[in-house]
C-alpha cells in the first residue's frame, strides 16, 4: 500500500513539472509569433455572428469560436474549434484568455450560459432573430459590442443583394431535409430556412407544424414539395441526388417525380449574417433554374 | 480493539489516495495558469492573493474545485446507497439503476423543471436546486417503495422480481421523461443524453452545499448500520432475535436511499454503475462484511468517480466524454463478474 | 418463564394452531413433538414472538413479550431457526459473533470473544473458525448457527430462554447427542429451552417435559413417562408403535413399527 502512495505522489510531483513546463515553453512561443492588431481576443460561439465580426474586419481578433463557424475559411488556421454549443464546457473557452464572448441564445446550453455569465469575462449573448431585419438588428448589436460603428456597409450589402433577388410566378413549395447520418428531419415554420426560403420567393412546403421534426413519409407526401432543399454535407452524406430520391416517401412527391434537388453550403444557409443576402440570391437562382 | 483499528487503517490510506486523486484531477484540465502549478493557484485563491487574474481564480475555484468536490461527494453517495441497497435485498447486483430508482428521480426531477420553469425567477437558486432535489427524491421514494413490494414478500426477495421490476420502472421513466424532453421546448431539461449518461460539468457551490447536507444527514444515520446490515444477511426473523430493529433499518434504508439517488441524479444525472463497482471490489478485500465494506464505499466512490470525471475531461480535450460512458466500461465487465460468481453458486 | 394461554393462530380460514397452552418454568427443557404439520414450529414462531397471532399475549417472565424492548430481550432469548440456505458470504467467526451482537456496538469485547470462543469449541467447529461460511457442509453450517445462539446467551443474566427449531437436522449421532448436552447443560442452569425435536428417543432421554402436537392442537403434555405411551403416540402419529423402558436409563423408548 505505502509504495503505492509513493510511486502516485512521484507521479503527481512529474506532472506537476511537466506541466510546468509545457506552460513555459508555450509562453515563449507566443512571444516570438506575431502579435495581434489590438488586445482584443474575442471567442464567437455562433456562425452568424463569426461571419459580423469577421465582416467588420476583426477577423484576426477571434480566437476561438464553435463548429458551425465554417466562414470565412481562413478561421481554420487562427480560431480554435471549441465544439458545439450544446456540449461545451468553459474551460477550453477560457483557456483561450478571451476579452469578449459573443454568443447565440438559440441551443445554446444553459449551465454553459451560465458559467459564461459568471465567469467575470465581458459576454454578449444575442437573439438571433431569422428575418432580414433581426439580421440588421444583430449586425447592429454585434458591432457595438466590439466597439465597431462602422456596420452600415454590411446592412448595405445585403439591401443590394436583396435587389437582385427575381420575383418567380410560380411560387415553388421547398423542403428542407436536414440529413445526418441516419437521421432526417425536415424544416417546419419558425425556422431559419423557413425565412429564407420565403426571402429568395419560394414557399415552406410544411405549414402544419414548427421547428424541426423528424421526417416520416406522410408529412412529405402531405407537403408535396416541387423543390427538395438540402446542405451541400447532408446531401453528399446521404448518397447525392440517388441517396435523397430514395427517401421514404420522396419519390411520391412533384420534387422526387421531377428530380429537382438543390443544396446549398450549411454556413451560408444558417448563419443569418452579413451574407444573408447573398445566401437569398443564391437560393433564388436555384428555385427558378428548377421552377422552369 | 483489532476491527475497529483495522477499518480506520483502511479509511486512512483511502483519504489520503483520495487526496493524491484530487490534486492531479486539480491539475488536469485546458486552461493554462501562464505557468504556475494550479494546486500553487488553489493555494494563492484561498489565501486570497490579490495578484490572481480573474480568470485563474473562476477556473481554479468555480470551475475545476466545484466540479471535484462533486465528483467526490457524489461518487461517495452513490456507492454508499449502492452497498445499502445490496444489504437490504441481500443480493449483489441491487444498485440505483438495477432497481429503477434512477428513473424514477429523473422523471420527478425533469417534471419539477417543467413546472417550476414558470417560477424561476422569483426562488432564489439554492431553493430551486433544492426542490428539483426533493422531486428526485420523491421520484426514487416511489420507484423504491413499488418494486419493494412487487419483489419482497416475507422478508425474502426475490431477485428476479427485484430486477425486472426495476427494467419495467426504468423504461415507464425514461419514455416518460423522454416525452417531456421531446415536447418541451425548455432548454432547461437539457437532452437525454444528460439524464442517461450524466456529467458534472454543471457543478456549482450552490450544489455541493445541497449534496453536502444530504450526505452529512444520511451517513450520520447510514453508516453505523454496517453490523445490522451483517444480521441481515441471516434473515430479516434471525436478524430480530439478535436484537436488530428490522423494519427501522429498512424504512430507514429506504429512504436514506432514495434522498441520496435522488439528489445525486437531480444535480448530475444518472451515473451508472458506480453502486455495483465499489461494493464489489470491497467484497473482494473483505467479503461481505457490511462493518468494513460501508464506510469504505464512501471513500472508494469518492475515489472511482473522481478519477473517471478526470478522465473524461481529459480523454478528448477540449471535448468531454459523457462520464457514464466510463462508468459503464468499467462497470459491464464488473457485472459480468458477479455473474459468473453466481453462476458457479447454482 | 413463559406463559401463553390459549393461542390461535389461522392462515385464512385454516387453524395453523388451535387454543394451545404452554407454560414453562425455569430450568425446564420442553421439547415439541408431533408429525408433520401439527404446527411445530408455527408454535414455537409464535412463542418466540416472530408471528403476531390473535389477541392472547405472550408472558414472558410475567412481562407482555411484545412490551419487551428488542435489544434486551435479546440478551434474554434466543431463536435457531430451521435453516434456509442463504448464503453469508462470510467467515465462520464472523457468523458466530453476530451472536454477540447485542453486547457491542462497533467492535466486540474480550467477553464476546471468550464467548463466542467457548461455543466453537463445544459445536466442534472452533477449527473451522476461519474458514468460509459458504463452503461448510449442511451439519458444519448447523452447527455454526448453534454457536451463534447459543453464545448470544453467554451473560450473567438469570434465567434465560433458548428456542431451537429442529437443531438436530444434518447432524451426524455424535454431533445430535453433543448439541443436547450443551442445551441440558444450559437448563440446568436455570435456564429453560423449547426445542421442537422429530426423534421421540432423543425427546425422551433429554426433556423435562414433553408437548405433543397434532393437527395445531395439544395431543398430550407431560413429562415423557406420560406422554410417551403407547396409545398417545400411536393415534397421534397414526401408526403402530410399542414402548419399552430403555436398558440403561430407564427413559420410555419408542420404537415404530
Amino acid at each position: 500500500m505505502k509504495k503505492l502512495i509513493l510511486a502516485a505522489s512521484i507521479l503527481m510531483a512529474v506532472y506537476s513539472c511537466k506541466k510546468e513546463e509545457g506552460a513555459k515553453k508555450e509562453n515563449t512561443t507566443e512571444v516570438s509569433s506575431e502579435a495581434p492588431k489590438t488586445n482584443n481576443k474575442i471567442v464567437t460561439l455562433s456562425g452568424g455572428i463569426t461571419e459580423i465580426v469577421s465582416a467588420l474586419g476583426h477577423e484576426k481578433e477571434i480566437v476561438g469560436t464553435d463548429v458551425t463557424s465554417t466562414y470565412p475559411s481562413t478561421l481554420k488556421a487562427t480560431a480554435k474549434d471549441l465544439g458545439h454549443v450544446r456540449s461545451m464546457t468553459i474551460e477550453p473557452i477560457m483557456a483561450v484568455s478571451p476579452t469578449l464572448i459573443l454568443a447565440s441564445e438559440k441551443d445554446l446550453n444553459p449551465e454553459l450560459m451560465t458559467k459564461i455569465r459568471s465567469s467575470g469575462i465581458q459576454a454578449e449573448i444575442f437573439k438571433q432573430e431569422y428575418t432580414v431585419e433581426g439580421t440588421k438588428k444583430l449586425i447592429a448589436d454585434v458591432a457595438k459590442a466590439i466597439g465597431n460603428t462602422d456596420y452600415q456597409k454590411l446592412n448595405d450589402k445585403i439591401d443590394a443583394d436583396l435587389k437582385q433577388i427575381q420575383p418567380i410566378a410560380k411560387k415553388p413549395k421547398v423542403l428542407f431535409i436536414y440529413a445526418r447520418g441516419n437521421m432526417l428531419m425536415v424544416a417546419g415554420k419558425n425556422t431559419p430556412m423557413a425565412s429564407l426560403i420565403g426571402l429568395a420567393g419560394g414557399e415552406n412546403a410544411v405549414s402544419d407544424f414548427e421547428d424541426f421534426k423528424p421526417l416520416t413519409p406522410e408529412a412529405v407526401i402531405k407537403a408535396n414539395p416541387d423543390i427538395l432543399f438540402f446542405f451541400e454535407t447532408g446531401l453528399q452524406g446521404a448518397g447525392g441526388n440517388d441517396g435523397a430520391l430514395k427517401m421514404p416517401g420522396v419519390a411520391q412527391t412533384n420534387a422526387g417525380k421531377n428530380k429537382k434537388i438543390i443544396a446549398m453550403d450549411g454556413g451560408l444557409v444558417s448563419g443569418f449574417g452579413p451574407r444573408l443576402g447573398e445566401a437569398a440570391v443564391g437560393l433564388n437562382k436555384l428555385l427558378i433554374e428548377n421552377t422552369k | 480493539m483489532r476491527t475497529q483499528s483495522k477499518l480506520y487503517f483502511y479509511l486512512t490510506i483511502g483519504a489520503v489516495l483520495l487526496a493524491i486523486i484530487a490534486v492531479l484531477a486539480l491539475n488536469t484540465g485546458v486552461y493554462d495558469f501562464g505557468g504556475t502549478s494550479p494546486f500553487k493557484v488553489l493555494w494563492q485563491f484561498i489565501k486570497g492573493d490579490p495578484g490572481l487574474s480573474l480568470s485563474d481564480q473562476y477556473v481554479i475555484w468555480d470551475v475545476r474545485a466545484s466540479r471535484i468536490i462533486m465528483a467526490i461527494l457524489i461518487g461517495s453517495m452513490l456507492a454508499v446507497s449502492g452497498t445499502s441497497l445490496q444489504g437490504l435485498f441481500k443480493n449483489p447486483l441491487a444498485t440505483g439503476e438495477a432497481i429503477g430508482l434512477t428513473s424514477g428521480a429523473t422523471l420527478l426531477a425533469a417534471i419539477a423543471i417543467v413546472l417550476g420553469g414558470h417560477f424561476k425567477q422569483y426562488l432564489p437558486e439554492v431553493v430551486q436546486f433544492s426542490l428539483v432535489g426533493i422531486s428526485a427524491f420523491l421520484g426514487a421514494l416511489s420507484a423504491m417503495m413499488l418494486v419493494y413490494r412487487i419483489s419482497t414478500s416475507a422478508g425474502k426477495t426475490n431477485v428476479v422480481m427485484m430486477l425486472l421490476s426495476g427494467v419495467a420502472i426504468t423504461s415507464i421513466g425514461f419514455s416518460i421523461t423522454g416525452f417531456l424532453i421531446y415536447i418541451s421546448k425548455d432548454e432547461q431539461l437539457r437532452d437525454l443524453t444528460f439524464w442517461n449518461m450524466g456529467s458534472l460539468a454543471a457543478a456549482t457551490w450552490t450544489k455541493n452545499i445541497v449534496l453536502a447536507v444530504v450526505i452529512v444527514i444520511s451517513y450520520a444515520i447510514l453508516l453505523p448500520k454496517g453490523k445490522a446490515l451483517n444480521a441481515m444477511m441471516l434473515g430479516e426473523r434471525d436478524a430480530q432475535h439478535l436484537g436488530i430493529n428490522v423494519e427501522k433499518l429498512k424504512k430507514q434504508i429506504v429512504i436514506i436511499t432514495s434522498l441520496m439517488v435522488g439528489t445525486c441524479v437531480a444535480f448530475s444525472g444518472t451515473i451508472g454503475f458506480v453502486g455495483l463497482i465499489v461494493p464489489y471490489i470491497l467484497r473482494l478485500l473483505f467479503k461481505s462484511n457490511y462493518v468494513f465494506i460501508l464506510p469504505l464505499s464512501a471513500v472508494l466512490g469518492s475515489i472511482l468517480l473522481l478519477i473517471a470525471d478526470t478522465f473524461s475531461r481529459s480523454i478528448v480535450a477540449p471535448s468531454e466524454l459523457p462520464i457514464g460512458i466510463l462508468t459503464s466500461l468499467i462497470g459491464g465487465p464488473v457485472f459480468i463478474a458477479i455473474l459468473i460468481k453466481f453462476k458457479k453458486s447454482l | 418463564m413463559i406463559k401463553a394461554h390459549q393461542i390461535n393462530y389461522l392462515h385464512k380460514d385454516f387453524h395453523i394452531l388451535e387454543g394451545v397452552d404452554v407454560s414453562l418454568g425455569y430450568g425446564e427443557f420442553l421439547a415439541i413433538v408431533g408429525p408433520n404439520g401439527a404446527g411445530k414450529s408455527s408454535l414455537l414462531s409464535v412463542l418466540a414472538n416472530e408471528i403476531k397471532q390473535g389477541k392472547q399475549e405472550i408472558l414472558f417472565k410475567e412481562k407482555s413479550i411484545s412490551n419487551w424492548e428488542v435489544k434486551i430481550l435479546s440478551q434474554h432469548k434466543s431463536k435457531f431457526s430451521q435453516h434456509n440456505s442463504n448464503e453469508i458470504p462470510l467467515d465462520v467467526k464472523d457468523v458466530v459473533m453476530m451472536g454477540r451482537y447485542p453486547y457491542f456496538d462497533s467492535q466486540p469485547h474480550k467477553e464476546d470473544l471468550e464467548a463466542t470462543n467457548k461455543m466453537m469449541y463445544e459445536t466442534d467447529i472452533f477449527h473451522l473458525k476461519d474458514r468460509e461460511y459458504n463452503t461448510l457442509s449442511g451439519g458444519e453450517k448447523q452447527r455454526v448457527h448453534l454457536s451463534r445462539v447459543m453464545a448470544q446467551l453467554e451473560n450473567e443474566i438469570a434465567h434465560k430462554l433458548v428456542f431451537l427449531d429442529e437443531p438436530l437436522n444434518n447432524l451426524d449421532i455424535k454431533h445430535q447427542y453433543k448439541a443436547l448436552e450443551i442445551i441440558k447443560k444450559f437448563t440446568k442452569k436455570a435456564n429453560s429451552a423449547i426445542v421442537v425435536l422429530h426423534d421421540l428417543n432423543l425427546a425422551a432421554q433429554f426433556a423435562d417435559k414433553i408437548l405433543l402436537m397434532k393437527s395445531g392442537k395439544v395431543s398430550a403434555y407431560g413429562t415423557p413417562q406420560e406422554v410417551f405411551t403407547a396409545e398417545t403416540i400411536s393415534q397421534a402419529y397414526n401408526f403402530p408403535c410399542t414402548i419399552c423402558g430403555h436398558p440403561i436409563t430407564n427413559n420410555p423408548m419408542i420404537i415404530f413399527g
